[in-house]
């Protein structure tokens, strides 16, 4: 065979990676061999190879193929992420380009479109692969929702449920108007935007002199919420307003001033509005001071029924709108330009609401406590080693994670209502019946998203 | 570069350009494990261009006759040391994939196939043109080049395989990515050290011939005043510099070009190979500008102001200058003078 006086890759790459998978080299079986196994790190099922990809991918197949050189029986495992809330948006815009909501369908019919655009564009990236040479055992190739990684996620789940590493609880979470469901903390972009601090007359309730506070605050389309107002009890200027009451403007609902050294005595006025649905440090005054909590806003980012007015605005509409109203009413006392950081939804990019919602939670603390060890004491290596302070930093202040979302393409909570109220955490519908239910009432059970 | 910003380049149309061993090796020069990577496509060009140097190295072995087995002294040497060479090579890289700098250990394996392997290994066995191979120094030539294509394999995998197929006829099935790079534990360090005085020998004579313009095919002799450290090297010495005769003296010969290796003194007598007239001329001009250079840096130097108020570092490199002009017109004149006679 002769040698081209030129070398072209176009010509020898294809040839040889077919060669390769004819010749089953990229296979691994257990043997006598020192195994060196690596799993890849699954990119989304309905993505495209981007640098980001070449360049881990590539550091991937220089170890196993290495390892394998060296006499090792090296396995490197393929696979894909079914990319909950990435895919279903995906498949959300395709469905309204065709003028389908999805609320028009079932989740039945949903899942169906779904599949039928995993398997459509499932895969591209793992063919992409191929080309930059990575030598996947692809025989081996999984997907996290195929039959037995999802057994797998519900056992799992059922165990650290019966082991109360998973409860389920009503907490403050990133909400996203858009897509309709909660996300992790890291799942949220924030960025610098440009707004408004708007500065609100709260009056005291029954001063003969018609005195009132001022609130600064960058979100007044909240204040149908506000169920206190605070202040820090070491602060002189707001000494009068200890024990007295204030009527939230426009809502004139009447509100109880409260004290927390929480309260930034520099910060605006040193008043704050508290509005325990929609913040999470208000949430966290809320549970302290036991306050009611409204939740002013659906699901969508609209006004709710709760908040008494303005229903069924937009939130950024309410904004502008209640601005004019608050000053055609005097309640308005100054408005200045502020810089702050917004969190957006890496996917839908559109704002979060931070929202008391009923979501599922795993116990973070629990894990890190047996994480942080064996990388401190060097039993588990960082290279370069510096991440092992990021690491510890991390594993030191983690929060419990968010693991349920509001969404069809996923795995299902392998939880079960009880037709008395309550719930049943089992593998299966049967097993949640034998062991909790009557089981004449079993067909009544439904599934929890 | 960031996936957000959307101004990633696309990886394919990478791969279609310049072929994955190209763009893999582009990557890797540009991450050094753990840290932001700056990333050009010149470096997935950098990439090809090595995909083209094995390439072209491997056509030129594959080019050469083969003929008898009586293997030259220089090649001998020459094998000796690459084998070495490749063993200590092939040490420091396993010990940096132990510390996971992939980065640094396709650095090891680029230097040493372009510097070592192309600059040096194959120009010391490359027979005369129109010339045989003796067949022994050939076959450690290809076994050579198998060694070094497997430890570039995990980097750039497709080349590898293409060439290591046509080095010597494979069953089929066999493939590369299959075999073991073999670990050598012990390997000559003094013969990797002495042939670092040897290529600055080399280098010595190569710049003598750039700055007196003789050519290649004007054979020179060599002067070594006392005992040479790389005598036995001599006979590559003679095939890369094309001398004539490699000579042990108590002096140089007047008027021979010198230049030291360590605290040897090397020297290429240069009688009649070069043109006197034009040397001259050549001394005289650097001559005169050395002067100039010299007056005025003393100038400066005289000047009181300067002196008491220029930091005491600045006057340091001002005497420097001096004594290094003076130094070089002494040189100058001592040439001229001898091409005067």
């Amino acid at each position: 065979m002769e040698l081209a006086s030129k070398y072209n890759p176009a010509d020898v790459e294809g040839k040889w990676y077919q060669y390769w998978l004819d010749n089953k080299l990229f296979s691994s079986k257990p043997d006598g061999r020192e195994p060196y196994t690596v799993v890849i790190p699954p990119p989304n099922v309905t993505g495209v190879l981007h640098m980001g990809h070449m360049l881990n991918n590539t550091i991937q197949d220089i170890l196993v193929r290495r390892a394998r050189m060296m006499g090792k029986n090296a396995c490197w495992v393929p696979g894909t992420d079914h990319a909950s809330i990435a895919t279903e948006a995906k498949v959300v815009n395709k469905l309204a380009q065709q003028g389908i909501k999805k609320t028009d369908l079932t989740r039945e019919e949903f899942l169906k479109h779904a599949w039928e655009w995993t398997d459509e564009h499932g895969g591209i990236i793992l063919k992409q692969l191929r080309k930059l040479g990575a030598s996947c055992d692809w025989d081996r190739t999984a997907f996290t929702m195929d039959e037995e990684r999802s057994k797998s996620v519900i056992k799992v789940f059922v165990d650290l449920y019966n082991k109360g590493l998973i409860y389920r609880g009503v907490r403050m979470v990133n909400w996203d108007p858009k897509a309709l469901t909660a996300l992790s903390d890291e799942e949220v972009i924030y960025k610098e935007e440009h707004s408004k601090l708007f500065y609100l007359r709260y009056k005291v309730e029954g001063d003969a002199e018609g005195r009132y506070a001022v609130v600064a605050t960058t979100r007044p389309e909240t204040i149908m919420g506000d169920t206190a107002m605070c202040i820090n009890p070491n602060d002189p200027k707001n000494e009068w307003l200890k024990g007295k009451k204030v009527i939230v403007p426009l809502v004139n609902r009447v509100i109880p001033v409260i004290e927390d050294d929480y309260v930034d005595i520099e910060f605006g006025t040193g008043c704050l509005k508290v509005t325990p649905a929609h913040d999470v440090n208000d949430y966290m005054l809320g549970e302290k001071y036991n306050l009611q909590s409204i939740d002013i806003f659906n699901d969508n980012g609209t006004i709710s029924e709760a908040a008494g007015m303005y229903v069924g605005m937009d939130r950024f509409d309410v904004r502008e709108q209640i601005e004019k109203d608050l000053a055609a009413a005097g309640l308005l006392e100054k408005v200045e330009a502020y810089n702050n950081k917004v969190g957006f939804s890496e996917r839908t990019n559109v704002a979060i609401e931070p929202k008391l919602s009923m979501q599922w939670f795993l116990k973070m603390k629990h894990f890190a406590d047996m994480a942080l060890p064996p990388v401190m004491n060097d039993e588990l290596k960082f290279y370069p080693a510096k991440y092992k302070n990021t690491y510890k930093y991390w594993m030191e202040n983690i929060k419990d994670w968010c693991i349920s979302r509001q969404l069809w393409w996923g795995h299902r909570i392998p939880a079960y209502f009880l037709p008395q109220g309550g719930f049943v955490v089992a593998e299966t519908a049967e097993e949640a019946s034998a062991v909790r239910c009557p089981s004449h009432l079993v067909t009544r059970l439904t599934h929890l998203n | 570069m960031s996936k957000s910003l959307g101004n990633s380049p696309d990886p394919l149309e990478l791969i279609d350009k310049y072929g994955a061993d190209g763009v893999r090796m582009g990557m890797m020069l540009a991450a050094p494990a753990g840290n932001d990577i700056l990333f050009d496509d010149a470096l997935c060009e950098q990439g090809r261009n090595f995909n083209n140097k094995i390439w072209n190295a491997f056509r030129l072995v594959k080019g050469w006759n083969v003929e008898g087995n009586e293997q030259p002294e220089y090649a001998r040497l020459a094998t000796e040391w690459f084998e070495a060479m490749l063993a200590k090579t092939t040490a420091e890289v396993n010990d940096l994939f132990g510390k996971y700098r992939l980065s640094e250990a396709l650095m090891v394996v680029y230097k040493l196939f372009w510097d070592e392997f192309s600059s040096w290994y194959l120009e010391m066995v490359k027979p005369v043109y129109g010339q045989p191979i003796d067949s022994v120094t050939y076959e450690k030539t290809l076994s050579f080049f198998d060694t070094l294509l497997k430890l570039l394999h995990p980097f750039m995998p497709f080349i590898t395989e293409e060439l290591w197929q046509h080095i010597y006829d494979r069953k089929d099935g066999e493939s590369i990515m299959t075999q073991t790079i073999a670990m050598t534990e012990t390997y000559d360090e003094a013969i990797i050290n002495k042939f670092e005085a040897v290529k600055e020998v080399i280098g010595g004579i190569r710049t003598i011939r750039l700055q007196k313009n003789i050519a290649q095919k004007e054979a020179l002799n060599l002067e070594v005043v006392g005992e040479s450290p790389v005598a036995d090297f001599n006979a590559v010495i003679e095939k890369l510099c094309n001398l004539s005769a490699i000579a042990q003296v108590d002096a140089k010969a007047e008027g021979a070009a010198s230049f030291m290796v360590g605290t040897t003194e090397y020297a290429v007598p240069l009688g009649n190979l070069i043109n006197v007239e034009e040397e001259l001329k050549k001394l005289e001009a650097d001559l005169k500008y050395q002067e100039g250079f010299l007056m005025s840096v003393m100038k400066k130097l005289g000047n009181e102001k300067f002196v008491s108020k220029a930091p005491a570092n600045v006057i340091e490199m001002e005497r420097k200058k001096q004594a290094d002009a003076e130094t070089k017109i002494a040189a100058l004149k001592e040439s001229i003078a001898a091409l005067r006679k």
